[in-house]
C-alpha cells in the first residue's frame, strides 16, 4: 500500500514539475521578449540612455531566468542566449545598426527554446 | 570530470532505488513489462552520463516516472486477470501427458533445439522423461517429470503408496476466482467442489488458492490461512 501511495505521489509530482517547467519557460520567454521589444523601440527612437538602462535591466532579468531554467533546458541553448545578451549591451552603447538584428536574433532563440518544450505532436514524434 | 563522477554517483543511487522500489521480482524472474522497464532505465541513466550539457533532471524524471508507472501497472495486473493476460501473456503447455504440442511450439516460435536446450537446463536429457512442460510468461520452462524419473520423496518409498503418472495439480480457484478450465482438467464436478468447500467451511470468494489433481488430492489456501487435504 505504501508503495502504491509513493508511486502515485511520484507520478503526480512529476506531472506537476513538468507543468511547472513548461509554464516557467513560457513566462520567462514572454518576459524577456517584452523587454527586448522595449529595447528595440527605445533604440529605434534614438533614446540611447533609456535603451542602455533597459539593457541593464534585461541582463538582470536574464540572469534570474537563466537560474530558473537551468534545470529544465539544455545548457547549450541557454549558453547561446547567454553569449548574446552582453553583446547586445555593447551594440546599444555603440549605437550600432546591428542592434535591431541582434534583438531579433535573441527573440528568435528564446522562442525556439520555448517551442522545443511545447507538447505538440511534432515535438513528441 | 568531477561533474561526471558526481552525476554517476547520483544516477547509481537512483537506479538502485528504482530497482528496489519495483520489488524483488526484478532481481529474480522478469515479466515482459519488467524487462522493458529495466532496459529503459539503464538507457536513460546512460543518456545523462554521456552528455553533461543535458540537465540531470532530464534523466531522473523519466526513470522515476517509469518506476512509478510500473508499480501502478503491477497493481492492475494483480487485480485484473484479463489485464495480466494482456500484459504478461499466459503460460503455455508445450508437453502434456508426455506428448509434445507442436502447434504451441510453433506459436511460441520455439524450435526443437530450443526446447531440448531448456530441458537440459532443467537437468533433463531425455524428452521421454517429461510428463508436463510449461513455458512460463518470463520465457523459462518448468518441467514435471514422469514418476519413475522424479527424485524419490519419502512417501514414494512407503509400500502402500500408489505410483502412477498423474498430472500435477491444476489451479481451480485463483484469488477468489473459479477457473472452469482447471476444474474440467482435474475432472472435478461442481458438486464435488462444493462438498470440499463446505467441509472446509469456506466459499469460492474466500479462497486464495485451490489446487486439485485428477486423484482428487487437493490443497486449499484460504485468504489469511492454509489447509492441506
Amino acid at each position: 500500500m505504501a508503495r502504491i501511495c509513493m508511486a502515485t505521489a511520484m507520478i503526480l509530482s512529476i506531472i506537476g514539475v513538468g507543468l511547472f517547467s513548461f509554464f516557467s519557460i513560457k513566462n520567462e520567454n514572454e518576459k524577456i521578449s517584452r523587454m527586448l521589444d522595449n529595447i528595440a523601440y527605445l533604440s529605434e527612437n534614438d533614446e540611447t540612455q533609456k535603451a542602455i538602462s533597459a539593457s541593464d535591466a534585461l541582463s538582470g532579468a536574464w540572469r534570474k531566468s537563466y537560474n530558473k531554467m537551468y534545470c529544465f533546458v539544455n545548457h547549450n541553448d541557454l549558453a547561446e542566449i547567454d553569449d548574446l545578451i552582453p553583446r547586445l549591451h555593447m551594440l546599444i552603447e555603440g549605437d550600432s545598426d546591428e542592434t535591431t538584428a541582434e534583438i531579433e536574433s535573441i527573440k528568435e532563440k528564446m522562442k525556439r527554446m520555448y517551442t522545443k518544450h511545447r507538447p505538440t505532436y511534432r515535438n513528441i514524434l | 570530470m568531477i561533474i561526471l563522477i558526481i552525476r554517476t554517483f547520483i544516477l547509481y543511487i537512483l537506479v538502485i532505488f528504482s530497482v528496489r522500489f519495483m520489488g524483488k521480482r526484478q532481481i529474480g524472474q522478469m515479466q515482459p513489462t519488467e524487462l522493458v522497464v529495466t532496459m529503459l532505465i539503464s538507457n536513460l541513466a546512460t543518456l545523462s552520463l554521456e552528455d553533461t550539457d543535458t540537465p540531470l533532471l532530464i534523466g531522473i524524471i523519466p526513470i522515476l516516472f517509469l518506476v512509478s508507472f510500473d508499480v501502478i501497472i503491477s497493481i492492475f495486473t494483480l487485480k485484473f486477470r484479463g489485464f495480466r493476460r494482456l500484459v504478461s501473456g499466459t503460460p503455455q503447455i508445450v508437453i502434456s501427458n508426455g506428448q509434445v504440442d507442436m502447434k504451441k511450439l510453433k506459436a511460441l516460435r520455439m524450435s526443437v533445439d530450443d526446447l531440448l536446450e531448456s530441458l537440459r537446463s532443467n537437468s533433463i536429457f531425455d524428452i521421454s522423461e517429461v510428463q508436463f512442460a510449461i513455458v512460463e510468461t518470463n520465457g523459462k520452462i518448468s518441467t514435471y517429470q514422469k514418476a519413475p524419473f522424479r527424485a524419490a520423496e519419502k512417501q514414494d518409498i512407503t509400500p502402500d503408496m500408489k505410483q502412477s503418472d498423474i498430472d500435477p495439480p491444476y489451479v481451480i480457484i485463483n484469488d477468489g476466482n473459479l477457473l472452469t478450465k482447471g476444474q474440467d482438467a482435474a475432472k472435478l464436478s461442481p458438486k464435488e467442489l462444493n462438498n470440499i468447500l463446505d467441509s472446509n467451511k469456506t466459499q469460492i470468494s474466500d479462497v486464495f488458492l485451490f489446487t486439485c489433481d485428477s486423484n482428487k488430492k487437493y490443497t486449499i489456501i484460504k485468504k489469511n490461512n492454509h489447509k492441506r487435504s
